[in-house]
């Protein structure tokens, strides 16, 4: 049975179909205008989140779960009624929503049996460390403890959560992260989230026998891909940012995410040693591998990237870095 | 009394029968296509859509007036988002067909498939519509038609209940018309729908949805193209 409500009514119907779901507060990014600081020259502390297990989880399908469109018949017991519907109707899909978002990432978090073993036994401060050990620059570098405080210099805070797709092919490192003086700590300098995609991963035989080498890799693609956020944030630190200085043309990077082609609106920072660093839409400091043409390798001496460019380069016309139709491997 | 009976069967039916139209079902590109190197063909896009908001679901009035007030500030954004460099689709297309030593002509004024009258073919596998007048207007045997239908971002709805997160979406059809048949010689239907992984709702801008807008085109680029690689 359809009904009709009046003006009243429908605004009331209006409040109620309003989302119920909270949003997930994001990263507040902190990017003011400042003179460029070479923290890899002049050292810094990188400060250990407050839980030393190093957080993995599964990745989920993020084009999944639409939820279904469909129309509604409410009840027409009068204007109580037919709110109580809505309002309940609401609650229940709702409640449906974060069953379906709940059961994805459990279904997702199943990649990570095999690995339970090495995640347990992993510690920040071991993958910090060698992460540290492998970057270049003249200055001082420690690790220190969560409740540990820092004396002078520079400090970056960061926590660090790794994701594994489902087959395997590609682990995604998101860091969120806060530098401050170590006498101002009140007063950051700047915050950031840092998203760094693995290189397209070979698949590692299943079964016991490939135990050892499958839980060697997922450690050392996790201190390589702190080493790679490390990287994209010194570098974003040493750009020096003007006032009224012209940012960048937005453009479509596209990516391989392990056996998935994906693709990232933003502004390109460099393109490096294999890796495109970008600030997407959201101002995140993204590194992701470079779509390799057939044939081209990447040198083998590539370490650290050049630094960022202070001059804002030229304006662009929108293009996409798909000029070329790739033929399929 | 009979007879209006009989008549009103016969509308009723009539009416019925026009409902019961198969859809085009996939068609791979046949091998007549590539094969013969003398045959021009055309390629040609239909007038993109203006890029927006939908709410499937949403049925009545009121749900959608509800879900029009709800989603404001994200249809304002969106539809400022423009189709980037979707138009060219037709000149990528048009390479691949080229390097496959055929002769291509890319038509560049957008085809209105409003103005293309309806064609109500027995066969299977036949265009919808008329082409065989494009024949000599365009001076190809055979047109590769990119047809965009929606673009922008949908969410789903359950009367005035959303029943999940916005979707970046890009939907529409690839299909090869023979001029001179009006047969169909390749149907491909093209559905992206591209969510963020991150929060969708922060207005003004919608960075994540933003960015699932363009991976939708880069993904519908690639569906349309696939076949003619």
């Amino acid at each position: 049975m359809s009904i009709t409500l009046s003006r009243p009514v429908a605004a009331l119907a209006l409040l109620c179909s309003a989302t119920l779901l909270l949003a997930e507060t994001p990263t507040q990014v902190l990017l003011p205008d400042a003179p460029a600081l070479v923290l890899a020259d002049v050292g810094y502390a990188l400060k250990l989140p407050v839980s030393d297990a190093v957080p993995y989880q599964g990745m989920v399908d993020k084009d999944a779960g639409a939820g279904q469109a469909g129309a509604m018949l409410y009840p027409a017991f009068g204007l109580i009624g037919a709110l109580a519907a809505v309002a309940t109707h609401g609650i229940i899909v709702e409640a449906s929503k974060n069953s379906e978002r709940s059961r994805l990432q459990a279904s997702a978090d199943k990649v990570l049996t095999p690995y339970s073993d090495a995640i347990a036994g992993f510690s920040q401060r071991a993958m910090m460390q060698q992460a540290l050990d492998g970057l270049s620059g003249a200055g001082t570098r420690k690790v220190l403890a969560a409740t540990e405080p820092a004396e002078s210099g520079w400090v970056i805070e960061t926590a660090t959560r790794f994701s594994l797709n489902t087959d395997v092919t590609a682990m995604v490192l998101d860091a969120p992260v806060l530098v401050y003086a170590a006498d101002q700590p009140t007063e950051p300098r700047y915050r950031n989230m840092v998203h760094v995609v693995s290189d397209p991963r070979p698949v590692v035989p299943a079964g016991e026998a490939a135990a050892e080498a499958r839980n060697l890799r997922l450690k050392q693609d996790s201190i390589a891909l702190m080493a790679h956020a490390m990287q994209a944030l010194l570098a974003d630190l040493a750009s020096e940012r003007r006032p009224g200085q012209p940012a960048s043309s937005d453009r479509t990077v596209r990516y391989q995410e392990g056996s998935v082609l994906r693709s990232e609106r933003g502004q390109v920072l460099s393109e490096h040693c294999g890796r495109v660093v970008l600030r997407n839409l959201r101002g995140w400091l993204m590194s992701v591998p470079q779509r390799q043409s057939p044939g081209s390798t990447v040198d083998p001496s590539c370490g650290v990237p050049a630094a960022v460019p202070t001059a804002a380069p030229a304006a662009t016309p929108l293009e996409s870095t798909v000029a070329n139709i790739d033929k399929p491997a | 009394m009979r007879l209006q009976f009989a008549a009103i069967l016969a509308v009723a039916a009539a009416l019925l029968t026009g409902c019961a139209v198969a859809p085009q079902q996939p068609l791979s590109i046949s091998k007549d296509f590539t094969g013969a190197s003398t045959t021009k063909v055309g390629v040609v896009m239909s007038t993109l859509p203006k890029v927006d908001t939908e709410f499937p679901g949403a049925g009545c009035l009121l749900c959608l007036a509800a879900a029009s007030v709800a989603n404001q500030s994200l249809t304002k954004h969106v539809q400022t988002l423009t189709a980037e460099d979707l138009p060219k689709l037709k000149n990528d297309i048009a390479r691949l067909l080229e390097a496959k030593g055929m002769q291509v002509r890319v038509i560049d004024e957008p085809l209105d498939l409003k103005q293309i009258p309806k064609y109500d073919g027995k066969e299977p596998n036949t265009a919808r519509q008329d082409f065989r007048g494009l024949k000599n207007r365009y001076q190809v045997d055979k047109l590769v038609v990119i047809d965009i239908a929606a673009l922008g971002a949908w969410r789903n709805y359950s009367a005035y209940i959303p029943t999940g997160d916005p979707k970046a979406v890009l939907k529409g059809s690839g299909y090869i018309v023979n001029l001179s048949t009006n047969m169909l010689e390749w149907y491909l239907p093209v559905n992206v729908q591209k969510g963020t992984d991150q929060n969708w709702d922060e207005p003004p801008k919608f960075p994540g949805l933003t960015n699932a807008y363009f991976e939708a085109i880069e993904q519908g680029k690639d569906a349309f193209s696939k076949p003619f690689l």
